[in-house]
């Protein structure tokens, strides 16, 4: 864990809805893992206050740089995706645990929900040995769906649902989760990262088929580093009712802690 | 050469090598930050809220940011006395700086039992008592709400121990000033200016508040006047020494404090926003004294010029 100041690299409109935000800063770059985040200071001032949790996206250690995907949600994704080349941000990192890797034998499956897709395509980019393997996705609609040149040189195979049916299959990735399933599941290790309701129901669909299924979850923050227990997300603990700590103890959770309900 | 300042100011019998402390429930128990900052630099560390038993605190969300702060309802969330004795006092104990502990109780013989079970323990330095957090049912609140309640909590707290005791006090009062004055007279050596003060937040797309809880306590550069504005009221109503701490972000926050009667000051929610606030806060301190040409921090102390 560091904080340091990061140089802004330019930023890329990737869709109405997200940007990505190029970093420098190798001190950081070579450590972060695929799951792990950074906390960073959007701007100086008062408001927004608080620094912003982004998972790492994409990473090149040997260029010192690493990318974050912006979904524009509020004053402090605004004012990020018009930072200009040369600015600096304050940034805490890398934090948190990061998703533990396959063991051999393991098959990984990809399941992305909207902007779940940032940490799971780093972790696509670092499990080169699974190539060819299946990564899911899932949008509201096709202008939120970008990224396809990159997927097609990484070598996996991406299938992707929208709720309109503007493009891939019309409905849920959670559908093609489970059509998958129902054929071919032997071995199979899930991640998934998305929202609330979609991460629940592919830990669901992991449970049904005992299958081992990591999840990356998001929440409101304040530290970032689990000094102050604002992130807390109910859990099984020890075989009890408790929390644990999304910054800290997570992002990344096994689907049977989480307590989804 | 540059003229030598004492930034070094008392709580009682707790001496501090600087006024600036970490705020309780904003620094965890001070490992969570060790990476980032030089922990012995700070004048002192108030711990997280310790309660008898382990407490799991409230549903999530907890946090949520608001215009120029946050609201949160974290619930006292803390592994409890033995808890803390076994995991977490083993790493305070290893640093050169005064250990404050917040103690939180539903009941009356919690934060005796509480005091007790510190006491003797190498590496706790004094106690804050926190008879005001606004997110929990029981305790709390209504220790400080009601000045006799406040008096038979600090007094029996008095007769258990004789290290420094902090009382921690809410804003979210009519008047502040006859608890103040009842928590002095009961044996308390200083008194920790403002706690929370009450919020809300409400998402108009699902129509309900964001905390899970309903209300949270608001924190940061939004309550800074009103907290000064409290500790310049209480400053001239008690004699004991007063702990200032809401919003305050930089030196100038601090100095403003210090003028209004702050002996000391702490810092909450700027450490979430930048952890190196504490350090430049004391070394800004530093400079501002050998600009001013002030020997003595202390000097300052209820040094506004007015009324």
């Amino acid at each position: 864990m560091i904080q340091t100041k990061a140089l802004v690299l330019g930023t890329q409109r990737l869709g109405p809805l997200f940007y990505r935000l190029k970093l420098k800063a190798p001190s950081i770059s070579s450590l972060a893992q695929p799951g792990q985040f950074v906390h960073l200071k959007v701007d100086e001032g008062y408001d927004p206050l608080l620094r912003r949790p982004f998972s790492f996206h994409h990473t090149d250690p040997s260029q010192g740089c690493f990318d974050l995907l912006i979904k524009l949600r509020g004053k402090g994704t605004r004012l990020l995706s018009q930072k200009s080349p040369g600015e600096e941000l304050d940034l805490i990192g890398p934090l948190g645990n990061g998703f533990p890797l396959p063991h051999s034998g393991q098959s990984p499956v990809l399941v992305a929900g909207g902007a779940g897709i940032a940490p799971l395509f780093m972790l696509a980019e670092r499990l080169t040995s699974a190539r060819g393997n299946l990564f899911f996705w899932g949008a509201k609609r096709k202008e939120e769906i970008f990224l396809r040149d990159e997927f097609s040189s990484l070598g996996w195979r991406l299938e992707i649902s929208t709720e309109d049916g503007s493009i891939g299959y019309r409905g849920l990735v959670t559908d093609l989760l489970q059509a998958y399933l129902s054929k071919a599941k032997d071995n199979c290790l899930i991640y998934t990262c998305g929202p609330w309701g979609m991460l629940k129901e592919v830990a669901r669909l992991s449970g049904q088929n005992h299958l081992p299924c990591w999840v990356s979850l998001e929440g409101n923050m304040a530290c970032g580093v689990g000094a102050c227990w604002g992130c807390a997300v109910r859990c099984k603990v020890e075989g009890k009712l408790g929390y644990r700590r999304i910054c800290k103890d997570g992002p990344v959770f096994s689907a049977e802690e989480v307590i989804w309900d | 050469m540059g003229l030598k300042v004492d930034l070094s100011v008392s709580l009682g019998s707790l001496k501090l090598r600087n006024p600036v402390l970490a705020a309780s429930g904003c620094f965890g128990f001070g490992d969570e930050y060790s990476p980032l900052v030089d922990l012995n630099l700070l004048g002192g560390l108030i711990t997280k809220a310790v309660s008898l038993n382990p407490t799991p605190g409230n549903p999530p969300p907890r946090v949520v940011e608001t215009p120029c702060g946050m609201l949160n309802s974290i619930g006292l969330a803390n592994p409890g006395l033995k808890g803390f004795l076994r995991e977490k006092l083993p790493f305070l104990r290893s640093l050169t700086v005064p250990i404050i502990v917040n103690v939180a109780g539903g009941r009356l013989w919690e934060y005796v039992e509480v005091v007790k079970g510190l006491d003797k323990e190498d590496g706790v330095d004094g106690y804050e008592i926190n008879i005001s957090c606004p997110n929990v049912e029981k305790g709390g609140m209504e220790f400080s709400s009601d000045p006799k309640i406040a008096f038979k909590l600090v007094s029996s707290l008095r007769k258990v121990t004789s290290k420094p005791l902090i009382v921690k006090l809410s804003p979210n009062l009519g008047n502040i000033v006859p608890v103040a004055k009842v928590v002095e007279e009961a044996g308390a050596d200083a008194l920790s200016l403002i706690n929370t003060l009450i919020g809300m937040a409400i998402d108009v797309r699902t129509k309900r508040p964001i905390l899970a809880r309903g209300t949270g306590g608001l924190s940061g550069p939004a309550i800074k006047p009103v907290a000064l504005a409290l500790v310049w009221k209480v400053a001239q109503a008690v004699e004991i020494p007063i702990v200032g701490v809401g919003g305050i972000f930089t030196s100038e926050d601090a100095i403003e404090f210090i003028l209004a009667g702050s002996t000391a000051v702490q810092v909450g929610t700027a450490n979430f926003v930048d952890p190196q606030t504490m350090p430049k806060i004391i070394e800004e301190l530093r400079d501002y004294c050998v600009q001013e040409k002030i020997k003595r921090i202390s000097d300052l102390i209820g040094g506004l010029e007015y009324g």
